[in-house]
């Protein structure tokens, strides 16, 4: 376990409302997930002003959720999630190219043949942020030739997708749908995860949306600036042989040392980092600053 | 022969010379033309069924209709407040033993869907096994991740389930479609029922056909019994979408039936993951919620974040248990046509016995065997994707190739169901019987214990001219059903096996209801001061074709006072007010208070604030009584639809007329029906600060305008009061105006009166639920208290250079809109506030 990598993670939100608020409801998934390759060793999170009421728990989908009410008129609601993690990274993939087909993956996940698991075949499902047409699925096909191994295609439309698409955070927003990001070839890595969960969904495979964080290196002799990195989304792609394999289009990579998992879902839908309903306030303005700080001492116990 | 037989003679012969429909089941008639048994017991019951009684008994129905309000709003449309429901005046008649029959089966079904959803969020046993096919959960829209886990208040999911029935060619009954997240139509059929009670009360008698009634009651003692209340009183509401639903009238109905607080999304708040009421005396605890919302609209917070019409964090209360939810959220993946082709496996698997009942024979997915489309109806696979269905007879055979390897392409998108030919209902159509396309909608209600009470009747639909669709969308109609029998052999309705649990003695008041009641006696008022004060001048302008100047000068200042020339259409009839003062003939005047009567497009006319006066009504007709509802709507349809803007001025005259005895009449209906509770409270304050601020108003006109002096003007002003009789009946002579100040100013017994509606208010704003009013309530008072005091007509009483009477009617103006905007501030000023979402990246 020497290599594994221990991070702080500080990530802060902030809403400015014009008027003050009378009530507001809250939801937040910014619990990093403990799994397999990533222990989850500190975790706080800090509403202010108080909430009249607070409480969590586990999602259909085994993400922490966290839930608060405010009932006192506010105009600034600041809410920030503290972490420390240590992780791994995941396993080493088997089988690459000899591994099966996308088509015979594909198959096993047809209704009729419960030979998958069920939440694999929950995640090749239609979801409401992902819009499947003709285009999307032409443009995945182009990484499926006919009996290329899954995770050979997988990757390939990995590369693809980084190499046709421009990162450019004025270009979409929170709601753009699939065909517009790849009509418009440009977006940030929430685009991106979706672009590439309707090409597998296209061609009948199973995948998933992952919300987290990057540790992202300053420029050289700069020093690290706190709030400069940003909450992260890439994918993970179901392997009958692997189990379930992450990607990250953004960056064309796979996850490693580097990436934190805080949760997944069908889509951004299902796990927005911190949601709310508000009555009164009239317009607000959001400030968001994520610092992912690598941290000294010993990295697992 | 008695008339009754040979009335039933009559119908039978008449049966035989109609046509019959081959391949159809016929409703009425056996194959050899001979009326079916339970329609010769109508024929013989049901009274004159030739054409002339069925004419009038159409247009009875369809008038009971238009005056009820019956309407199903139909989206795309610009009618507000939708179309009137169509009903048809012969009922679907079915024996009781085939109904006992079928409601075995129908019971079955009940119990089969709700030991589905509750296997479907619970241990997904079917789901796992592939009994139930995941193509038909997770794909669908309706499939609700936040209930995963959910044990609902009582265990049960599904406490209303409406089941759409068809006959087969051959009169077997086929469930072809089922409704599980938020059913309509029960509503209507309790309505079908009243209307078509009175149009057949003897045959309806005599057929013993079964009481519906009943059933609603025992749905609302097992809601209740099932509601997590600590006390013994929990607290029931009806949740709507509010009056724009398409079924926002079935909404009103059934609250109203069932004596149930009908609120909205923005009634209801959620605390500490429990749901309360917002009413005007605060946060009252809710613990049963019969919702009319779907789910994508009923939380904000976890369900659909773009809604506002839902209650945020309403999930997160019912996953805690605090609160009965009915239905469960997450039923629509019930709805899905593709269900239909593995419920009878299913039901076999959670019921241990085959449904008695067949459902439509349904094929998916549409890979598996050659579809001939000539006898199938193309329908979504699953009810969160919707489009019209598509019968493959009426396609040539290239859109027959084309549907076929669409089909075969996306084999679990579309399920080919059978083609039931609807059976054949007799109908009445302009009194001529006609065979129209037959469906029944069974509701069924839980009975809290895990089984169902299938109510005695039903929604049928019949299918407009010869087209196969019968939705309330698209046109259609529908019928009363009734079970009957020979004989009185019907079980009465089991009584309930529930301890009972009492609802909560003084009705809630939500704020927005008292909000609108309070608009509702503003608009009411200022209604009825609009129709006095345009009386009182074209009565005027009848007698006199021309008026004196002063009363003309004082007549023109008021009205344009209360805005009456401020409308459009004088604009466009090109009178300004300038024009109109310098008109000599009269005329102008004339016209442009016409012109206003009927017109609801623009500020401050007569037909504006009647139209007003039913949008508010409309907001809150589980709140008054039914008679009060149609006279007032009534109203609101003969003066917006009636008089013409170039209309003579006697027929004006007479929609005047018309329309003060409805005001009146909605008036005395306030106080003679209305229970004394704070939504009354509210309604009565806003008639009294409406009726201060006229009053106020035209008393200052006069005075301000120099014509005190003047009796033709006095007289005038006491008519717009509608106190010139008592004013004769005291002074027996023309009127001056200190003896006109007394009576419209200071007398407390003249319910006209200034100081009649301050005295009013001051009691009712004392009486306000945690009133906290200080600062107006001692406004009220110093106004009260001068208008009490002996020495007030001579006394200056407020410093200044006028008299005291003027500042005195001054103030009550400005003691008006205070206490207006003091009610707004402390009761509704938070009704308006939507919830909006907000998303972080």
């Amino acid at each position: 376990m020497t290599t594994d990598a221990r991070y702080r993670v500080d990530h802060h939100t902030e809403y400015v409302y014009a008027a003050t608020t009378s009530t507001s409801q809250h939801l937040a998934y910014l619990t990093p997930r403990a799994l397999p390759y990533q222990q989850l060793l500190w975790h706080e999170l800090t509403i202010e002003p108080a909430p009249a009421d607070r409480s969590s728990r586990v999602d259909y989908f085994g993400n922490a959720v966290e839930s608060f009410t405010m009932l006192t008129p506010y105009k600034t609601l600041s809410a920030v999630s503290r972490s420390v993690v240590s992780v791994s990274g995941p396993a080493p993939l088997l089988d690459t190219s000899a591994g099966p087909s996308w088509e015979s993956v594909r198959d096993q996940l047809r209704s009729g043949s419960p030979v998958a698991p069920l939440d694999a075949i929950e995640f090749s499902a239609r979801s409401p942020y992902v819009d499947i047409g003709p285009e999307v699925e032409a443009f995945g096909r182009a990484a499926f030739p006919p009996g290329r191994s899954l995770l050979d295609g997988a990757l390939e439309l990995t590369h693809r997708i980084h190499r046709a698409f421009t990162f450019d955070p004025t270009a979409t927003s929170v709601a753009t749908p699939v065909s517009r990001v790849l009509a418009g070839q440009r977006g940030v890595c929430q685009d991106f995860a979706h672009v590439q969960l309707a090409c597998f969904r296209a061609l009948g495979l199973s995948a998933r949306y992952v919300s987290g964080y990057l540790m992202t290196d300053p420029p050289p002799g700069q020093p690290r600036l706190i709030g400069a990195d940003a909450s992260h989304a890439w994918v993970s792609v179901w392997c009958p042989v692997n189990g379930w394999v992450d990607l990250d289009p953004t960056n064309d990579v796979r996850p490693g040392l580097r990436h934190i998992t805080l949760a997944w879902g069908r889509d951004y839908d299902d796990i927005t980092p911190l949601r709310g309903v508000v009555l009164g306030g009239g317009s607000h303005v959001l400030h968001v600053g994520v610092s992912v700080v690598p941290e000294m001492g010993e990295a697992s116990s | 022969m008695t008339a009754g037989t040979r009335r039933a003679a009559d119908f039978a012969a008449l049966a035989r010379s109609l046509p019959t429909a081959p391949g159809h089941f016929d409703e009425w008639r056996e194959p050899d033309g001979t009326l079916r048994r339970p329609w010769r017991l109508f024929a013989e019951h049901a009274g004159d069924l030739g054409p002339d009684a069925l004419l009038h008994a159409e247009r009875r129905v369809a008038r009971q209709i238009a005056e009820n309000g019956v309407t199903y709003t139909v989206y795309g449309g610009d009618l507000i407040g939708g179309r009137p429901w169509g009903l048809d005046v012969l009922p679907t008649l079915v024996e009781g033993a085939e109904w006992d029959a079928l409601s075995i089966g129908l019971r079955q079904y009940g119990r089969a869907l709700d030991a589905i959803a509750r296997d479907l969020y619970g241990d997904r046993r079917l789901l796992e096994s592939g009994a139930l096919p995941s193509d038909l959960v997770f794909p669908h829209a309706g499939f609700l991740r936040a209930c995963q886990g959910v044990r609902p208040p009582g265990g049960v999911f599904l406490h209303t389930l409406a089941l759409d029935l068809a006959r087969d060619g051959d009169g077997t009954w086929r469930v072809v479609g089922v409704r599980a997240q938020a059913p309509s139509g029960l509503g209507y059929a309790l309505e079908n029922r009243a209307t078509i009670a009175r149009v057949f009360p003897e045959a309806m008698r005599d057929l013993h056909a079964r009481p519906l009634m009943p059933f609603c009651d025992a749905l609302q003692e097992a809601l209740l019994a099932m509601a997590p209340c600590e006390t013994n009183a929990p607290q029931l509401v009806l949740l709507t979408p509010g009056r724009f639903s398409e079924t926002y009238f079935e909404h009103v109905y059934l609250a109203r039936q069932l004596g149930v607080p009908l609120v909205e999304g923005g009634d209801l708040t959620v605390r500490h993951d429990r749901v309360f009421l917002k009413t005007v005396s605060g946060l009252q605890p809710v613990h049963a919620i019969w919702r009319r919302l779907d789910d994508d609209y009923s939380d904000p917070l976890e369900l659909k974040a773009e809604s506002t019409l839902g209650v945020p964090g309403l999930v997160q209360a019912w996953r805690a248990g605090h609160v009965l939810v009915a239905n469960a959220f997450g039923l629509s993946v019930l709805e899905s046509p593709a269900l239909l082709s593995v419920l009878p496996d299913l039901a076999v698997r959670v019921l241990g016995e085959p449904l008695t009942i067949p459902v439509a024979p349904t094929i998916w997915p549409t890979d598996r065997q050659a579809i001939a489309l000539d006898h199938m109806v193309i329908k979504p696979a699953l009810s969160s994707e919707p489009h019209d269905p598509i019968f493959g007879h009426t396609l040539g055979s290239d859109a027959q190739r084309a549907w076929a390897a669409r089909m075969s392409a996306e084999p679990s998108r579309y399920v080919a169901q059978q083609y039931i030919p609807l059976s054949q209902a007799p109908v009445s159509h302009g009194g001529a019987i006609e065979s129209r396309g037959l469906i029944v909608r069974a509701f069924l209600l839980t009975d809290g214990r895990g089984d169902y009470h299938v109510l005695p009747g039903g929604l049928s639909r019949i299918t407009g001219g010869d087209r196969a669709n019968v939705s309330g969308q698209r046109g259609g109609g529908s019928k009363d059903t009734w079970i009957v029998s020979a004989g009185p052999t019907d079980p009465p309705p089991e009584p309930s096996p529930w301890p009972r649990r009492q609802t909560l003695g003084e009705r809630a008041t939500p704020s927005r209801v008292a909000e609108h009641l309070f608009w509702l006696g503003r608009y009411a008022e200022r209604s009825e001061n609009m129709a006095r004060l345009l009386r009182a001048v074209l009565t005027r302008v009848a007698d006199a074709g021309v008026l004196p100047s002063r009363l003309r000068h004082a007549v023109v200042r008021t009205c344009r006072g209360q805005g009456l020339f401020e409308t459009t259409a004088v604009r466009a009839a090109t009178i300004t007010p300038r024009e109109m003062d310098e008109d000599e003939s009269g005329t102008g005047l004339e016209r442009a208070l016409v012109a206003g009567i009927s017109d609801h497009h623009t500020r401050q006319s007569l037909g504006y604030n009647v139209a007003q006066l039913d949008r508010v009504a409309g907001s809150v007709r589980d709140r008054l009584s039914s008679d009060n509802w149609r006279v007032l709507h009534r109203l609101f349809q003969q003066l917006t639809g009636d008089v013409p803007t170039d209309a003579p001025i006697d027929e004006a005259l007479e929609a005047l007329d018309q329309a003060i005895l409805s005001l009146v009449a909605i008036g005395g209906l306030e106080m003679a029906h209305m229970t004394r509770d704070d939504g009354w409270r509210f309604l009565s304050l806003g008639r009294h600060i409406e009726r201060l601020a006229f009053v106020a108003t035209t008393l200052d006109d006069v005075s301000t305008g120099g014509a005190t002096e003047d009796p033709s003007v006095l007289e005038w002003l006491l008519d717009l009061s509608d106190s010139l009789i008592t004013y004769r009946a005291r002074h027996a002579r023309r009127p001056e105006w200190t003896t006109v100040m007394d009576l419209l100013l200071f007398d407390e017994r003249n319910p006209r009166s200034v100081m009649f509606q301050v005295g009013k208010m001051a009691k009712h704003v004392r009486l306000l639920p945690d009133a906290n009013l200080m600062a107006v309530l001692e406004e009220i008072d110093v106004i009260h208290a001068a208008g009490h005091q002996r020495d007030t007509r001579q006394r200056d009483l407020f410093g200044g250079g006028m008299s005291n009477r003027d500042q005195l009617s001054q103030g009550c103006q400005r003691l008006a809109a205070r206490v207006s905007d003091a009610l707004t501030h402390r009761y509704f000023s938070h009704v308006y506030e939507l919830p909006r979402a907000t998303v972080t990246a």
